[in-house]
């Protein structure tokens, strides 16, 4: 547990020096004051609007800096070739693992905090006061998504190079968040094993769009019950550690080799 | 201490594709005492890094095995004893390299006021003191090597493995490694390097081993090995010219 703190401690040192994090925020902030400086329908409902814009935005956003820290951090040692230097230390494969998606993960966390606090600034100098406890629970819940998605990033990662680790995980969490929800629906036109297929990939892939508590804040409808923020709170543990246990899994056995070894 | 400080056993290493099957180690049996400089010498290809990548756990090997201190290199702890600089060395360029050193520290089991100490007396062994606070990002190619170096003696290691380690470097930078070697064996640590700078190799080796084609073709101390009058560079031209025609030239 050390040795993963360690690990995770250096990548939040390094993405804080790094300028992404700074620049989607600074993006934000110019999105959100463009669109509050529009009337938009010409009515009072324009406030709501700016934070619906808000919130889409730092939802999406959130995911984009999940996927890019999260599949880049493997990868990004074996490019340098720092990996030797780490691997050579008495650091197991699951320790690195551990500290990685840890790491990864407190930095997606303080930039997503920061996106909904640009949101919130402005949604709150344009009049829409949100409820603070629905907003509390949404923000956990967008946290715990993005803690899966860097976990599928890092899964990911540990077999493919950085630009196709993003490529592959963008692709499955748009496929997830998009599809998953409509499975039902498509399963009452499919038949014979094409149904059985798409009932199997509705339990076997993770639900993100469970995690997506928007529409309640937008529209006021207040906190969902304790029963049920737990529930999801575990279901989005349990995934985050199925696929951290993937990418050990894939990652336990995986040969270093300089790029010319056998030349 | 124990008698061998590393350990090859029937050590060999297979890379298989579609097309075909490379042995970068056939059989590789050898042992370095402990205490001393030993030299891992080779023609590029000959299977140096792999052997060095096995006994850190990089690769997997496909027959025997390899140890240190007597404790197989499959288990992390292994690595306690071991200090590493590998051959195209580099680090965290957004961290310091004083922050670089606190971080291998704590991988090694270091902290507080211990890691600190050991943090100052690496950096003034490798003459980065003044540049400890600035950012790797802006250090010259030696200096990394050098913060590189300094992580590898930071836990004080029993066991010091160099991977080309004067490749890229001016004199000065040679000259301060080979001092550091020497310290290195004065104070009863073993140190193991593989390079191809045989001039370097003769100046500090109490032992070599020279490896071609993944087997083992020469062994032992470099004033036995060389014919008299011959130098090592010449000894080792020999053998690998030997070993490469045995095996139907290159």
């Amino acid at each position: 547990m050390r040795n993963a703190l360690a690990v995770a401690g250096v990548v939040l040192r390094c993405w804080s020096r790094r300028k992404e994090g700074y620049i989607l925020v600074l993006i934000l902030a110019a999105v959100q004051y463009a669109v509050a400086s529009m009337d938009v329908l010409s009515s009072g409902g324009s406030s709501l609007y700016l934070y619906d814009v808000g919130l889409l935005l730092t939802w999406f956003l959130g995911w984009v800096i999940a996927i890019h820290v999260g599949a880049s951090e493997l990868p990004g040692e074996e490019m340098r070739g720092t990996v030797f230097l780490l691997l050579a230390k008495p650091l197991s494969r699951a320790e690195l693992i551990a500290g990685k998606w840890l790491g990864a993960w407190a930095a997606v966390v303080a930039c997503t905090l920061a996106f909904h606090a640009v949101a919130l600034s402005s949604a709150l100098a344009t009049g829409v006061h949100p409820p603070l406890l629905a907003m509390l629970e949404m923000c956990l819940l967008h946290l715990l998504s993005l803690a899966i998605l860097t976990a599928m990033a890092i899964a990911v990662s540990t077999r493919l190079n950085r630009d196709a680790a993003i490529s592959l995980t963008v692709t499955a969490a748009l496929a997830t968040y998009l599809l998953v929800p409509r499975i039902p629906k498509l399963i009452s036109y499919a038949a014979g094993w094409r149904s059985g297929m798409l009932e199997l990939l509705y339990y076997v892939l993770p639900h993100l769009e469970l995690f997506d508590l928007r529409r309640r804040v937008l529209h006021g409808y207040g906190p969902i019950s304790g029963n049920v923020l737990t529930t999801l709170v575990a279901y989005g543990a349990v995934w985050t550690g199925v696929l951290l246990l993937i990418a050990w899994l894939s990652y336990r056995q995986r040969h270093f080799q300089r790029d010319k070894l056998l030349e | 201490m124990d008698a061998s400080a590393l350990a090859f056993d029937g050590l060999g290493v297979r890379f298989r594709s579609r097309r075909d099957e490379v042995v970068a180690l056939d059989n590789l049996c050898m042992s370095v005492p402990a205490g001393t400089i030993f030299g891992f010498l080779g023609p590029n290809g000959a299977g140096k890094t792999t052997a060095i990548h096995v006994l850190l756990g990089f690769q997997q090997p496909s027959s025997g095995s390899a140890a240190v201190f007597g404790c197989d290199v499959r288990k992390t702890i292994a690595r306690q004893r071991i200090g590493y600089l590998p051959e195209h060395p580099d680090v965290y360029r957004f961290l310091t390299g004083r922050e670089m050193l606190q971080f291998a520290g704590k991988l090694c089991g270091l902290s507080g006021i211990t890691l600190q100490q050991r943090a100052n007396a690496v950096l003034q062994e490798v003459n980065l003191v003044e540049a400890a606070d600035r950012r790797i990002a802006t250090y010259s190619r030696g200096m990394r090597q050098r913060i590189c170096l300094a992580q590898a003696l930071l836990h004080d290691p029993d066991l010091l493995i160099l991977d080309e380690p004067t490749g890229g470097l001016d004199p000065l930078g040679r000259l301060l490694i080979r001092k550091i070697i020497s310290d290195w064996r004065n104070r009863g640590k073993t140190v193991f390097f593989s390079s191809h700078e045989l001039s370097e190799v003769e100046l500090v080796c109490d032992r070599v081993c020279i490896l071609a084609r993944g087997r083992v073709v020469a062994q032992g101390v470099p004033q036995d090995l060389a014919a008299p009058g011959e130098r090592l560079e010449q000894f080792f031209m020999r053998v690998v010219a030997d070993a490469a025609s045995s095996n139907g030239g290159c």
